[in-house]
């Protein structure tokens, strides 16, 4: 390899050095998680339909099952797509845990009990607000 | 030509404690930032469950209720420790940017 370097013109070698910088900074920009524009829309959205709903928690939840099983079913496709995109794990994973530990538990004890408590209500959508915030957060990190 | 080459090798090699330089301070900032974000979450939590538990003793909430928001709240810091993780690893990349700016903007002024 030292004996091919040698061998090579000043020119050559330069324009070697220019196409290795090229191909790091390309695959840099490749392995790079990109802006994901799908990503904060399903946040934005899903997070006020979600905390508005969950607000209605102190009502009948039969009154709310539509809009209940069209939340879940929006916050599944929404941690599928952060799942499916590149070196997004933390983000997927944030999907996921809002999903199954914060989320479906309220909806799930919400339908069991009928109606909630104002107090509980109000404490457990600041958490899932403040939740929504943090996923929104990591995603306007990302550069454009 | 060969002056030109062994010049390209010097400021290469010149670079060295400018990149050293460039990623320690990197580290330096973001260990502070870690450390008062950790305290701020933490902080943050005790204050929640001082709360849930007064409004338990005050018979606000009762002792489901209580548990329900624990778990939640653990899930709440859960969530806000991996938005902390993802926004290091874009701001690691961004130093990565800087050091490879730094190479190429060098080397085109020898070149």
């Amino acid at each position: 390899m030292r004996t091919f370097f040698r061998s090579m013109k000043p020119n050559a070698m330069l324009l070697s050095i220019g196409l290795l910088l090229f191909s790091v900074t390309t695959t840099m920009q490749s392995c790079m998680a990109g802006f994901d524009q799908i990503g904060l829309d399903n946040v934005t959205n899903i997070g006020g339909q979600l905390t508005q709903l969950m607000g209605k928690a102190t009502e009948p939840y039969g009154k709310h099952t539509d809009s209940v099983n069209k939340l879940l079913s929006d916050i599944s496709a929404a941690a599928t797509h952060a799942a499916g995109q590149k070196r997004n794990a933390e983000i997927g994973k944030q999907w996921q845990v809002l999903s199954s530990e914060l989320v479906t538990p309220f909806f799930n004890r919400w339908k069991e009990k009928g109606i909630l408590d104002k107090d509980y209500v109000k404490e457990a959508v600041g958490q899932v607000g403040k939740s929504i915030d943090a996923i929104k957060k990591a995603e306007m990190a990302k550069k454009k | 030509m060969p002056n030109k080459s062994s010049q390209i090798k010097a400021t290469l090699d010149g670079l060295d404690n400018q990149v050293v330089d460039l990623v320690s301070n990197f580290v330096k900032r973001r260990r502070k930032h870690y450390e008062e974000a950790a305290a701020r979450l933490h902080q943050s939590l005790k204050n929640d469950a001082q709360r849930y538990a007064e409004m338990l003793a005050d018979k606000k909430i009762n002792q489901e209720d209580f548990e329900m928001l624990i778990k939640g709240r653990w899930a709440q810091l859960k969530i806000e420790l991996l938005s902390e993780l993802s926004i290091s690893k874009t701001k690691f990349e961004d130093i990565a940017g800087d050091v490879l700016k730094l190479t190429v903007n060098t080397l085109l002024t020898v070149v």
